[in-house]
């Protein structure tokens, strides 16, 4: 019986989904508004002989008919084409051009473009396995009703906001070039199937549509935060095999920077001067030839909520700011298979790693102790880890035990909504999913 | 405002002048536009858009209030959607002098002031001018003025709006046309849907009707005869009567006549209603010539439609008190009244004891003895079974209404009837238990099947004592049908229905009826109170209220921080014509703009024109065109050049390009 509910409830907010979106695409604001009125002096002008109401509902009605007909006058052809970049960033605004060819031998004005991003309408599993997150706060009749659950599937399921475009005069055979604002809102594979090429009717209300199919991808990087200045955990190590492949071999004598002693660092970089004057050593930084080598551990065993997503943007965070000239920098994680990618030195680039975070999905058949083991293989490489977790539970503080015992420090951030004060540590820290930026400025 | 000029302010006054409030109109039209020309701008917050939406909604209670619990009168539920522009008026002035020129969301929507708190800026905003604008044309229609000239008004003021959307890409003459055609299908529509909704109404009544006798219709009304199922009646109080102890008091009041059954419903055929002459108060109505003792009842009531049939005692031959614009009456007696006051309070004048005797010699008419020949046979052979048929016809009627009351019982449930036999062939010979309009009918008909004239008629029967208000209520429960035959020369009421029909009724009394009645008590007082408010002229309390709340709100709109817009910046000439800016070569631009090859603003001129070269459709030669643009750049950017004579150069070559290829500049 309540599979039965579930489904009508699943089916009737698709179908007002749909119906809005409809509404959406094909109205133009005024139409809305007329709509609006339509269905207004419908309900109050029911009785006829009590006012003139239903007079406003037959001239809309009239109006309205005639819009949607002249929709079906709209036969045209354009070619449409897109120049896209490779990148964008989630929630970063951005403008590529996208070129009409007016291919009819008719002048076309009144023009709207609309891109359409690919979107998927969550389906009748998930909507009855995917629980929005605090639902259980919700009053009962939300719990009931599940349209709430229903609204957050929706949003979760947007992949960008594109904003309409207007375009200009285009005489037949030539073409014009329109600036397309797009923010994408989830990382990954963009896809963008079609462009609507809309045409308003001659009241200004209902929109006739052309479809033009021009599928292209674009990949959508992890949000990234600014992070303040680290000293990543660790000392220099050997690195036998990374020195091989790295563009550069031996310390050089060059100068790079100062900064404070670590153990391991030879006696003659130090700089006594500097010493002297703050009081703790200091040593002078030379190209490398012992590689800091360090493993970025993201954590994806989860149901994929809003603090892993946040794990993987301050995942992002640290490949994009830490410089890889003079160190290595391995990204472990678990999806399908275990994965393992390092960058620095020349081995590869940021961008690279980027593009693996853009595409990293939430692990739901494996378990964490496989994390565990793919890190203990490697950490005889490894001068110190920043490990990600959406979780704190024994398995995860088992991880960060034998790093230590390993004498491999790891500096550990936990993403969760249920903070406690009394985990914080030098090496361990907590961030609220919703407060990452403050958390990290704090830190 | 971001609607065009003056539409605001046109569908001001369009709507003042349909809801008669064209002063209103007037100065909300004139607060509204003048903000055209008036350079100040409040500097609105959040919380001042959220005062006004409050304001709004003060104003809307208020007049739901006013017009519902103390104006009661017909059509309030109509002037409040009219007043709908007046109460949201407050916050359309906001917006007109905020320098928003927005409202924010969340005065409109409680829900989204929990979330949005400070002084951030307005994140939704939105233009409530249109809403408004349709919000006016709403309220305009909430008129019965059965002219063309609000459909007419609509459509103006609709198309004017419009003007603004259309799209550019259709010709105006194709948009005109298009909007007489939408107009002349709307007017078509209009006209059938009224009329669908005529026949619908017939049908629905034909078949649906029921025993409540409170929206009697004097043309048409069906018993209730083969309903299946309980006769639910309301304990709801519709009349209350007041008398003297000494009088003695009318058992009836009567609503409305029928003469002609058939298909179980009983019809008042052409029934014409001739109107009643008034005395100069405007209320007192006199029915007929008075001959005998007379008698007076006070009837408290609430005449809810434009149009409704009154309650009186039988042989009734003055109203008085009685506040409408006319009085009607048909043949058979029943009283209409049409425009009513809503609440009324009237004085009935009857002659006690006296026969039926409206018309003075008022006689049957062969209408009053027809009877259906099938049913015919199954009444004479009822009636002859039964020895019903005396020698008289009182005699008669005696019998039936003897015989009836003895041998059939008062029920609200109807069973099933067999098939193949009418509810009347089921209630006389098979269940012989029914309501009031079966007993009613079979008497009506059976006295007819003796050849005995006679009416079906409906109302109320008075005979509930209320102890609190010290007078006789009349609930819903209490209509009944009874009978009316003509005997010796004149007409006399016959209840055939078994006595105890009120005893039944009144256990079946809900135990919230007393609740119901306290409440309904006091909104009787009110009413009455605001009556006798009313007829002292003081009206003005509307006015002491709306009044202070105006000022109070004028005042902390001037104190509040303006802003002055420089409204003549879009006037002034600019300060200094640049050099060159006269150039003839913009002619050229303009001409390709119009057909179509628009440059962009980001676009050089040499880039343009070598644009333009590569279009395969393009109208005119692009032959000598770089010449005279080296020209042109010559012209406007070289400080050093003779600007006169390079002037005219440019002027002979544009002319030159345009006559060669036989274009108007």
């Amino acid at each position: 019986m309540k599979h039965v509910r579930l489904k009508i409830f699943y089916h009737a907010f698709k179908l007002f989904s749909r119906s809005r979106h409809f509404r959406r695409q094909r109205l133009t604001k005024s139409g809305l508004l007329v709509a609006f009125m339509l269905f207004v002096s419908a309900v109050v002008g029911i009785d006829t002989n009590r006012n003139l109401t239903h007079q406003i509902f037959t001239f809309l009605c009239a109006i309205s008919l005639v819009a949607v007909l002249s929709a079906l006058f709209f036969r045209t052809r354009f070619s449409i084409k897109r120049m896209l970049p490779r990148f964008c960033t989630v929630g970063e605004k951005l403008t590529y051009k996208i070129s009409v060819r007016n291919n009819s031998a008719k002048r076309q004005q009144g023009l709207t473009l609309i891109e359409n991003p690919e979107f998927r309408y969550p389906d009748f599993k998930e909507f009855i396995s995917r629980p929005e997150p605090g639902e259980e706060k919700r009053h009962a009749f939300d719990r009931f009703m599940k349209f709430r659950r229903w609204q957050w599937l929706m949003r979760t399921k947007q992949t960008a906001i594109v904003d309409r475009e207007t375009l200009p005069v285009i005489m037949p055979g030539d073409n014009c070039r329109v600036n397309i604002e797009l923010t994408p809102l989830k990382r990954g594979v963009l896809r963008l199937p079609t462009v609507t090429v809309a045409r308003a009717d001659p009241f200004g209300l209902f929109r006739a549509f052309y479809k033009a199919t021009t599928p292209q991808t674009l990949l959508v990087l992890p949000k990234r935060y600014h992070l303040p200045p680290f000293d990543l955990p660790g000392n220099r190590t050997h690195q036998p095999s990374g020195t091989n492949l790295a563009t550069s071999v031996g310390d050089s004598q060059e100068f790079a920077a100062m900064r404070d002693y670590r153990p391991g660092d030879p006696l003659r970089s130090i700089h006594w001067k500097s010493w002297a004057k703050i009081g703790k050593p200091v040593v002078k930084e030379f190209q490398e030839e012992y590689f800091v080598r360090h493993a970025l551990i993201l954590d994806t065993f989860g149901t994929g909520g809003p603090e892993f997503e946040e794990a993987v943007s301050l995942a992002a965070s640290f490949a994009g700011t830490i410089r890889t000239q003079e160190s290595l920098l391995d990204l472990l994680f678990i999806g399908p298979e275990s994965y393992c990618f390092t960058s620095g030195r020349g081995l590869g680039h940021t961008e690279q790693m980027l593009e693996i975070l853009a595409s990293v999905a939430p692990c739901a058949d494996k378990e964490f102790p496989e994390l565990t083991s793919m890190v203990l293989n490697r950490v005889h490489l490894l001068s110190g880890c920043i490990c990600i977790f959406i979780d704190w539970d024994e398995e995860r503080q088992n991880l960060v035990r034998l790093l230590r015992g390993m004498n491999v420090p790891a500096l550990t951030f936990i993403i969760s909504e249920s903070l406690d004060d009394s985990l914080e540590t030098q090496d361990v820290h907590q961030l609220h999913p919703d407060h990452i930026e403050e958390g990290l400025a704090k830190l | 405002m971001s609607t065009t000029l003056f539409l605001m302010g046109s569908v001001l006054i369009f709507w003042g002048w349909q809801t008669n409030m064209l002063v209103f109109g007037l100065i909300m039209a004139v607060s509204l536009e003048i903000s055209r020309i008036i350079p100040v701008r409040w500097q609105f917050e959040r919380s001042d858009f959220r005062r006004a939406a409050d304001l709004c909604i003060l104003c809307l209670l208020g007049s739901l209030i006013y017009l519902l619990l103390l104006k009661r009168e017909p059509g309030n539920e109509l002037a409040l959607f009219q007043w709908l522009p007046m109460c949201l008026f407050p916050l359309m002035l906001c917006q007109a002098y905020s320098d928003s020129a927005k409202v924010d969301l969340s005065a409109l929507f409680l829900v989204l002031r929990k979330k949005s708190t400070g002084d951030d800026p307005f994140k939704k905003a939105i233009d409530i001018s249109y809403p408004y604008l349709a919000l006016c044309l709403f309220a305009a229609s909430n008129t019965f003025n059965r002219t063309h000239e609000f459909y007419i008004g609509l459509c103006v003021l609709v198309g004017w709006a419009l003007w603004k959307f259309r799209n550019k890409r259709y010709p105006v003459a194709l948009w005109a046309a298009l909007l007489l055609i939408s107009t002349g299908a709307g007017f078509i529509g209009h006209l059938g849907l009224n009329n669908l909704q005529q026949k619908l109404e017939n049908i629905v009544i034909s078949r649906f009707s029921g025993s409540d006798m409170s929206g009697a219709d004097s043309s048409r009304t069906r018993t209730s005869i083969g309903e299946i199922g309980k006769l639910k009646l309301s304990d709801k109080i519709l009349l209350r009567v007041m008398t003297d102890a000494q009088q003695p008091l009318p058992g009836y009041l009567q609503l409305a006549a029928y003469n002609f059954y058939s298909s179980r419903t009983w019809f008042a055929g052409r029934e014409e209603f001739r109107t009643v002459s008034t005395a100069m108060d405007g209320s007192t109505w006199a029915l007929r010539q008075a001959n005998g003792t007379e008698n007076t009842i006070t009837i408290a009531t609430d005449l809810k439609k434009d149009s409704q049939l009154l309650p009186i005692p039988d042989n009734t031959v003055k109203i008085a008190q009685l506040p409408a614009s006319s009085l009607e009456m048909s043949n058979m007696g029943v009283v209409r009244v049409i425009e009513g006051q809503g609440f009324v309070r009237y004085e009935a004048t009857y002659e006690a004891g006296k026969n039926k005797d409206i018309l003075g010699k008022s006689s049957s008419r062969p209408s009053d003895l027809y009877v259906d020949e099938k049913i015919n046979t199954v009444l004479t052979d009822f009636l002859a079974k039964n020895h019903l048929i005396a020698e008289t016809p009182t005699g008669t009627a005696q019998n039936i209404a003897r015989f009836l009351q003895n041998n059939f019982s008062y029920s609200l449930v109807q069973e099933k009837h067999e098939s193949g036999m009418t509810p009347l062939e089921n209630f006389l010979l098979k269940s012989k238990s029914g309501h009031c309009e079966l007993f009613a009918t079979a008497t009506a008909l059976l006295l007819r099947s003796a050849g005995i004239p006679s009416r079906y008629v409906t109302g109320y029967v008075v005979n509930e004592y209320s102890e609190l208000e010290k007078c006789y209520i009349v609930r819903a429960r209490h209509a009944h049908a009874w009978t009316q035959y003509y005997a010796n020369g004149s007409w006399h009421t016959l209840d055939t229905t078994p006595p105890g029909w009120i005893a039944i009724e009144h256990a079946n009394m809900s135990i919230f009826t007393r609740l119901y009645d306290l409440l309904s008590w006091c909104k009787y007082k009110i009413s009455l109170w605001h009556q006798q408010q009313t007829g002292e002229g003081t009206d003005y309390l509307f006015y002491f209220l709306i009044l202070p709340l105006i000022f109070v709100l004028a005042y902390r709109i001037y104190s509040k921080k303006k802003i002055r817009l420089d409204l003549s910046i879009e006037q002034q000439p600019a300060i200094t014509i640049q050099q060159g800016k006269d150039s003839p070569f913009y002619e050229i631009e303009k001409y390709f703009n119009q057909s179509g090859y628009t440059r962009d603003p980001a676009e050089s001129y040499s880039a343009w024109l070598k644009r333009l070269k590569t279009a395969t459709t393009i109208p005119s030669p692009m032959n000598s065109l770089d010449t005279i643009l080296e020209l042109h750049n010559k012209y406007r950017f070289d400080p050093e050049c003779d600007r006169n004579a390079l002037g005219k150069q440019v002027e002979k070559a544009v002319q030159e390009w345009f006559s060669t290829n036989n274009l108007d500049p």
